[in-house]
């Protein structure tokens, strides 16, 4: 089996987690208005509050992930599923979020 | 206002360009390291641009688009479209992000790290397309406000 990079693991993991993290963080604003405001309160702007926070994700998780040395426990195959399942499963909880409770 | 918009689209046209080149050199028999590192790159760059340029302008200038939307016969524009699109396009920032740290391990031409690779592009394109596709349904809803008013609310004939 071929070893991934200990960033490759770390930073591919990263963004698997950061991609739900954006569907949970729709759903949290969306049924609590409270949360809403606070984005908007504190960052000027609830997309721009969204948007620190999944990208702060990412790059956070990304080089604590990185640090732990995951690179020989995670195959490419199970990050690749990983990912494209997260990507899916965010997206796709996105759209139907909006299109059933719009 | 609107040379953001059009470099927001400018740019997530290139980004899309940028990612189906790279789809297809990750598929070459010998992929060029030098020019897929770059393109990876260039795409990275391109989709923080993307971000950047349709964020200032969805914060500084969409309120008015929205307004004329919600009053129009298409508000979904907005309540759908929109808001689909403003929220997948940081899984196509993720995507592109997560390339150059995929193409500089050591490892990368192995078939199955190409695979990833060639994955991740793929989700690029397709978020990058979802979100353009939400962007042309948010400009016709604009259109639809502007050229045809919603009949009143409760009003029966």
């Amino acid at each position: 089996m071929t070893a991934l990079s200990d960033r490759t693991a770390g930073f591919g993991l990263a963004a698997a987690l950061a991609a739900l993290a954006d569907l949970a963080l729709v759903l949290l604003k969306q049924t609590h208005p409270a949360v809403l405001a606070w984005l908007a309160r504190s960052f000027g702007h609830h997309w721009i509050g969204h948007g620190v926070l999944i990208v702060g994700l990412y790059a956070g998780a990304g080089l604590s992930l990185t640090r732990a040395g995951l690179g020989r426990r995670v195959s490419p195959t199970l990050l690749f599923r990983l990912l494209l399942t997260a990507m899916a499963v965010s997206g796709g909880g996105i759209a139907l979020f909006f299109a059933l409770f719009d | 206002m609107t040379s953001l918009l059009v470099a927001h689209h400018l740019s997530g046209l290139l980004s899309l360009l940028a990612a189906l080149w790279l789809w297809a050199e990750l598929g070459a028999a010998q992929p060029a390291a030098g020019r897929c590192r770059r393109l990876a790159l260039l795409l990275a760059h391109l989709a923080g641009a993307v971000l950047l340029l349709g964020g200032a302008w969805y914060v500084l200038a969409y309120g008015a688009d929205r307004a004329v939307i919600l009053r129009g016969p298409w508000p979904q524009a907005h309540g759908v479209a929109m808001e689909i699109k403003e929220h997948v396009v940081f899984l196509f920032l993720l995507a592109a992000l997560y390339l150059p740290v995929l193409l500089r391990d050591p490892a990368w031409t192995d078939p199955s790290l190409r695979r990833l690779a060639r994955a991740c592009t793929v989700l690029v394109l397709l978020w990058g397309v979802a979100a353009d596709v939400g962007g042309l349904v948010v400009d016709l809803g604009v259109r639809q406000g502007l050229t045809r008013p919603a009949p009143p609310a409760g009003g029966g004939s």
